[in-house]
């Protein structure tokens, strides 16, 4: 083995491979734009339609009764915030709660506008939503020490009150008559109901995104305690906003009724620990940032070890099935410089393509990740999940990997007789590497010495416990020992491909 | 002959293992030698063993059985040393298309062991001799077959070795190229370097060869002048001998 001639080999195949279009595609281009391109595009995508959805207008066909009915519920839960949900509040927060009421002013008086204000409603002054806002805060918290159910009084309310706000009702009556064809498609039960035709073609044509039907007398059945009226409730699951006009109108419903309970309770001489005799309280103890890192840190490795094999792919069928094709193998073989040489040479610049395009790819990420457009909080654990120290052992990680790729590339391709036929060999390999790959993006497995052993699998596993700010000994051991080891296997197989004349020459 | 012999081929054999499970004796001992100043040409049908007699001459195939020295080294057990010593040429060598004449014969001087000091200079010298200057920075992509046919000679002498291999060098080539060929040829032998070249185009062979040897299904059955051949043979012509040898053979 002469350095100098795997230096020349080398020298030659990267100022080859360079000039080429494609591979400085697949090298540079495509890790370096492919993660922020995609990355920012669907998370801005995810984001403004999450938004959108909440602060969309959406159109609610219910007669004039139905309306008021339902108005009136969504009224009543907004207003059914308990008397001692209120008394707690002034206790615990006792400051924020002088300030609603000096914001309130003469308003304070009347202890439905100070319920209101709880509730979240939008038509009262910003001073007096700005302190409700902080003793919601305040009750959320869990040292407010309210019972579960009576802390979510004010959410339910809040959904209420978004329902008066941002949702338009129209006239059933004045639905257009749909076209023929909508009843076949209806699911069987609903293909004689007249409403349902006419609001699923309105929902198909965008027009409308929910029917409603209570009975006329939907207070007095609620007050008589018998049987529940029953309301009903249109919409069509495949569109967004139609679910959303379902949802705000089925949680003003729910609140509404909530609300009835907790009166009936109390009528009863009743509190809500009779219908809820346990009361679970969640005590998650990670830290916001690791359960975000437990879910981007499967995703890093994953794109690195893809990226890896990607960057190595093309120079790799160039170096070997290339020189076949445009028949300067042999040539090349009839210089002094060693069938080992002239493999290692190769290699070299495969790995480092392979690696370059790891690099490029971690770098993007890291770059989409933290100058994205994602919240703060998730930020914040993406900044320390990425420090320095976490990316560099990753790429140190993920260097075996690349050796591995670089030689069986590189083998398979001097064993292939022509570019086309390294491609159709390359391609289960590909499935072969993604496969295992995959693995670290399931939480659930759990990096053990048994699966050190499983190649990619094994420094897909390591890489995320790496981001995750971990450096486990045994899996770092087994990982490396094996992935050498497997790196090394690799190699000695392309070299053997390197000096098999059988394979060299075939026809 | 009174120059000394550059290539000594005794009893090479070559057998390839065939489709299932058969083998192939591609070349059965084939014994000869050519000297400095001389050009030997292989004459057969196609199929005959040529390419596979010269791959093994020029160290690309291991022999089955048999050696040969090149220059007094022998291919089987220095390989290296062979191979700084031969030059090898076929019409169907290819270049690398994204390099340039002066980048490629460089590449290939550094591999054969020119001493970087005077690879340079030996590229410029090469390249003002076979006319290749003028286009010696674009890229080979870019280059006329012609054109590319005289690269493929630079970089195949860029070491000027004592043995040039060439199989088949004019194939598929226009008169053009195979003029520049026979006289890149005409001139090693001026320049007393070994010529070895296969062919199955008698009247060039006539034309150029000191000597030849014919092969027929992997044996060597005859070797001397042209001239020694047609006589032997009582025929008009290399051509006229070569359809009676191997026709003798084949009937």
């Amino acid at each position: 083995m002469n350095l100098g001639t795997i230096c020349t080999i080398a020298v030659k195949e990267l100022r080859d491979v360079t000039r080429d279009r494609k591979t400085l595609l697949f090298m540079l281009v495509f890790p370096t734009l492919s993660i922020p391109v995609l990355g920012m595009g669907m998370s801005r995508l995810v984001i403004s339609q999450a938004q959108a959805r909440d602060v969309a207008k959406v159109t609610v066909a219910a007669d004039a009764r139905s309306r008021e009915a339902l108005l009136g519920a969504a009224r009543g839960a907004a207003l059914s915030l308990a008397p001692r949900t209120a008394d707690a509040l002034r206790k615990l927060a006792p400051e924020a709660w002088a300030e609603l009421e000096r914001a309130l002013g003469a308003l304070a008086a009347d202890p439905s506008a100070r319920d209101r204000a709880l509730g979240g409603a939008e038509d009262l002054p910003p001073e007096v939503r700005k302190a409700a806002e902080k003793l919601r805060s305040a009750l959320d918290s869990p040292r407010a020490g309210l019972p579960a159910g009576e802390r979510r009084a004010l959410q339910r309310a809040a959904a209420a009150q978004k329902l008066l706000a941002r949702t338009e009702f129209s006239d059933p009556a004045a639905l257009p008559a749909a076209p023929s064809g909508t009843a076949e498609r209806l699911p069987a039960g609903l293909r004689d109901d007249s409403l349902a035709l006419r609001a699923a073609a309105a929902i198909a044509s965008r027009t409308l995104h929910a029917a409603v039907v209570l009975p006329p007398d939907f207070a007095e059945l609620v007050a008589a305690e018998g049987e529940p009226p029953q309301v009903r409730l249109y919409y069509d699951s495949t569109f967004p906003l139609s679910q959303e006009a379902s949802d705000r109108v089925r949680s003003a419903l729910d609140a509404y009724a909530e609300g009835v309970v907790d009166a009936r309770l109390s009528g009863r001489s009743l509190t809500r620990t009779l219908l809820k005799p346990v009361d679970v309280a969640d005590r998650n103890l990670a830290p916001p940032s690791r359960q975000f890192q437990a879910a981007i840190g499967g995703f890093l490795p994953y794109t690195i070890i893809l990226f890896a094999f990607l960057g190595g792919l093309y120079p790799a069928i160039d170096l070997g099935a290339g020189e076949k094709e445009r028949f300067t193998l042999e040539t090349l073989l009839l210089t002094p410089a060693t069938r080992l040489e002239i493999g290692a040479g190769k290699f070299l610049v495969v790995f480092l393509a392979s690696m370059v395009s790891a690099v490029l790819s971690l770098g993007a990420m890291a770059f989409t990740l933290t100058k994205g457009i994602l919240p703060p909080e998730m930020l914040a654990a993406i900044e320390v999940s990425l420090d320095a120290r976490a990316l560099a052992l990753s790429l140190v990680a993920v260097a075996p990997v690349a050796a591995t790729f670089a030689a069986l590339l590189l083998a398979v391709s001097v064993y292939a007789r022509s570019f086309k036929e390294a491609q159709t060999y390359a391609a289960p390999l590909q499935f072969l590497i993604i496969v295992p790959a995959i693995v670290s993006l399931l939480p659930d497995v759990q990096p053990t010495p048994v699966l050190g052993t499983i190649p990619v699998l094994n420094v897909s596993l390591l890489m995320r416990e790496i981001l995750r700010g971990e450096l486990p000994g045994t899996l770092v051991l087994v990982t490396a020992l094996s992935s050498l080891a497997l790196a090394a296997a690799a190699l000695a197989f392309a070299a053997r491909c390197f000096s098999r004349e059988e394979v060299l020459f075939r026809a | 002959m009174d120059s000394p012999p550059l290539v000594v081929a005794q009893g090479l054999c070559k057998t390839f293992r065939g489709k299932k499970r058969t083998t192939v004796e591609a070349v059965r001992e084939v014994s000869f030698t050519a000297h400095a100043g001389e050009i030997f040409g292989l004459l057969g049908p196609n199929g005959a063993g040529k390419t596979t007699t010269l791959r093994m001459l020029s160290t690309a195939l291991r022999p089955t059985a048999g050696t040969a020295t090149i220059a007094g080294h022998d291919l089987v057990r220095q390989p290296a040393e062979v191979r700084r010593r031969i030059g090898f040429l076929s019409a169907s060598t290819g270049l690398y298309g994204r390099l340039t004449p002066r980048e490629v014969v460089t590449y290939f001087g550094r591999l054969a062991g020119v001493p970087p000091g005077s690879l340079g200079e030996r590229v410029t010298e090469l390249f003002a001799r076979l006319g290749i200057a003028g286009y010696a920075d674009r890229r080979c992509d870019s280059l006329s077959t012609g054109q590319k046919q005289r690269v493929t000679i630079a970089r195949a002498v860029v070491h000027d070795p004592p043995v040039v291999v060439m199989d088949e060098p004019t194939a598929g080539l226009d008169v053009l190229g195979a003029r520049a060929i026979v006289d890149f040829v005409a001139e090693c032998r001026a320049r007393g370097r070994c010529v070895l070249l296969s062919t199955h185009v008698m009247h060039e062979a006539q034309k150029l060869c000191d000597r030849v040897a014919v092969i027929h299904e992997g044996r060597l059955l005859a070797e001397g002048t042209p001239a020694e051949l047609c006589a032997r043979l009582a025929a008009p012509d290399l051509e006229a001998a070569f359809v009676k040898l191997v026709g003798g053979a084949a009937a």
